[in-house]
């Protein structure tokens, strides 16, 4: 469905045909998430690009000696993501040098192939939802997307409203949509309340305030 | 181990790290539980143990199974760090040896070779490497008052904390891997039989297999890079080579199971020698044991060695004795355990994200640190979807400042050349080393390319 889908969308003249209104809004997600974004590109950019700032940034340093470690970091990090960046540039002998692994230590052949083949089993088997659908759980989006985006969330909403309060609502929206129980999520909101006050107890870190909500904090808590 | 960094804040030096050497002793042991009841390996180190642990399960042997991969584990374990404490006055001597100069040097050696040694392309490896080391220069600088990519920030001043980015890398981006595969383990489950004094007996049987496969992964467990994932492989593969029935390796045959846990627990004492002489840690966990030490104020090193000496052997000692409760634990507790490879992933996720993020909070009480868990996190997953080397990553992070330090106070020494690098013998040589590693795998190939 998906390959088709991407052929709809990329090809002109299907692009005003009926098919292309009969595309869903997961249908779109599915599009954007496995056939727009390349995630390595996304870590070679986030890489290449910082180093850049950084290696400029050098210049405004005004003693020499804090220069040298950001630059020899910086300069190694600027050329080898520009390299695995650009290697679809460059030619097949150049690229496969970019791309040469080490392995000093390998435990040979036989072995190697019943890792793969161990490893093969273990993506078919993680991968088998994805023939049901993209989610384990029958969901629309990725479980990897949901769970980065609730941790997101999570951050988000301890730094608002205290990260005591945040944990057992993240703790209830993880559960519910990983369909537990309501009486495990629960007790999963309550252990995880349960290890943010005691942090917050024994250590002495204040997470009963927020910085937009329940500024003052909850003085009412026994501590 | 990761998340457990922040728990260890309120105590001593000495229990934190004795609390996380043993952790990381006893998870070594503990990922062959799942592979020997489930096929599935707990860790890499124990992916060699599901060829024979997961057949004898099947054939009603789970427990004689596990009773050998908890007599192995622990007769491993204890014979390398019994051979590292034996051999640590020579190590100090070493270490001794070791000024400025070589220290920013075995930093680099330490990189270089994790892009040698670790599965898959050398260039991501270094990148990984020498990004973690970037992300380090933020905050002030060492040996001079100038602030760096702070943004005028006061948060940033301290720069990241490495502890966060170690939870970030291996808690979040793990919970955020593992959430994508369906429900837990449970399904594949077998029945609990067999006899664990059986098991300890097949194991007194084989003298010869458990004590050369715990010193394979002594030696491959010292290299920086490879560890138990590579040394559980190659004892395997002897034990099977020296066999007189390597036939019956795969069909549920003992030696294979105490080759490969006799090693990745013989692995621990190995990894321990360039960790705690030279600050490289060779793995995920012992990159976490790095970053427990130098959180407690311990320099890998000569501090280690002499008026911390006594901390040393502290924890050396309560490895060796370690290994005396994984084997009980193993005998009497585990083997009527099963159940814990039957509970479902969706409910651990949650607990340790949890954990996560409010351990990271406690570091500093620094915002900046829950965003570098989570930022680092989410990095950390992709990384390890396109085979980015994660470990390279963190000991960047770890070495970043051990190794600027180094490289200033070496540069200050020598006036600003960076002769001071290949003048001295020993620093020859170990630049000598960091080419060797880094050409050898192009050179050997041209060469064997020139002469077929």
């Amino acid at each position: 469905m998906n390959r088709r889908l991407t052929r709809t969308i990329h090809n002109n003249d299907y692009l005003f045909s009926n098919r292309v209104f009969t595309v869903t809004a997961q249908e779109w997600y599915q599009h954007i998430i496995e056939d727009v974004i390349d995630a390595e590109k996304v870590i070679l950019t986030v890489m290449l690009g910082m180093s850049i700032y950084m290696l400029w940034d050098t210049t405004n340093f005004s003693i020499e000696s804090a220069t040298r470690f950001p630059r020899l970091s910086g300069g190694i990090v600027f050329i080898g993501s520009a390299l695995l960046l650009f290697r679809g540039y460059f030619p097949d002998r150049i690229e496969s040098l970019i791309l040469s692994g080490g392995g000093a230590f390998e435990a040979g052949e036989e072995f190697k192939n019943r890792e793969e083949a161990m490893e093969a089993e273990h993506t078919s088997e993680q991968n088998e939802p994805e023939t049901k659908g993209v989610s384990t759980v029958d969901r629309p989006i990725h479980d990897s997307v949901f769970t980065s985006l609730s941790i997101v969330g999570y951050a988000v909403l301890g730094y608002a409203v205290g990260l005591l309060w945040a944990t057992p609502l993240f703790v209830i929206v993880y559960g519910k949509w990983f369909r537990i129980g309501w009486i495990r999520t629960i007790a999963l909101a309550v252990i995880g309340f349960v290890i943010a006050y005691s942090f917050m107890v024994v250590l002495n870190v204040p997470m009963d305030a927020g910085k937009f909500f329940i500024q003052g904090g909850a003085s009412w808590l026994p501590s | 181990m990761a998340i457990v960094l922040p728990l260890t804040l309120p105590l001593a030096p000495v229990n934190a790290i004795v609390l996380l050497v043993s952790m990381y002793s006893g998870a070594m042991y503990g990922g062959s539980i799942a592979a020997i009841l489930v096929n599935v390996p707990g860790t890499g180190a124990a992916a060699a143990t599901t060829f024979d642990g997961y057949p004898m399960s099947k054939q009603g042997k789970a427990v004689e199974a596990l009773a050998i991969s908890a007599s192995s584990s622990a007769i491993g374990g204890f014979l390398t760090v019994l051979t590292l404490i034996a051999i640590s006055p020579i190590l100090i001597e070493v270490v001794l040896m070791f000024g400025t100069p070589e220290y920013f040097l075995m930093a680099v050696l330490g990189l270089a070779m994790i892009g040698v040694v670790a599965h898959g392309s050398i260039t991501k490896a270094i990148v990984s490497g020498a990004f973690g080391m970037l992300l380090t220069t933020i905050g002030i600088a060492p040996n001079s008052p100038v602030l760096r990519y702070t943004f005028g920030s006061l948060s940033l001043y301290n720069g990241i904390d490495f502890i966060a980015a170690l939870i970030g890398m291996f808690a979040i981006a793990e919970m955020i891997k593992l959430s994508a595969q369906s429900g837990g383990i449970a399904e594949a489950g077998v029945e609990l039989g067999g006899s664990a004094l059986q098991g300890i007996r097949t194991v007194l049987n084989h003298p010869i297999t458990i004590v050369k496969s715990s010193f394979i992964g002594m030696f491959i467990g010292a290299v920086p890079g490879s560890g138990a994932t590579v040394s559980n492989f190659i004892s395997y593969g002897e034990a099977m080579r020296s066999s007189n029935d390597p036939e019956k390796f795969g069909d549920g045959e003992p030696a294979g199971v105490i080759a490969a846990e006799a090693s990745n627990n013989g692995t621990v004492g190995g990894s321990l020698i360039p960790t705690v002489s030279f600050g490289i840690p060779g793995s995920g966990s012992t990159a976490v044991l790095l970053g427990g030490l130098l959180m407690h104020g311990l320099r890998p090193g000569p501090q280690l060695f002499s008026e911390q000496l006594g901390t040393t052997y502290t924890f050396m000692l309560a490895l060796l004795f370690g290994n005396i409760f994984i084997l009980l634990v193993g005998l009497f507790l585990v083997t009527r355990l099963g159940i814990l490879t039957k509970i479902d992933t969706h409910y651990i996720i949650p607990t340790i994200v949890v954990l996560s993020m409010i351990g990271g909070y406690t570091l500093r009480t620094n915002w900046v640190d829950i965003v570098t868990v989570v930022g680092l996190g989410l990095f950390g997953y992709l990384m390890v979807k396109h085979n980015y080397s994660v470990i390279a990553f963190v000991l960047g992070v770890v070495l970043g400042p051990i190794a600027e330090e180094n490289l200033i106070r070496s540069l200050q020494l020598s006036g600003g050349s960076y002769s001071i690098f290949v003048t001295k013998p020993l620093s020859l040589l170990i630049v000598i080393a960091i080419v060797g590693i880094l050409f050898g795998p192009f050179l050997k190939r041209q060469l064997e390319r020139a002469l077929s």
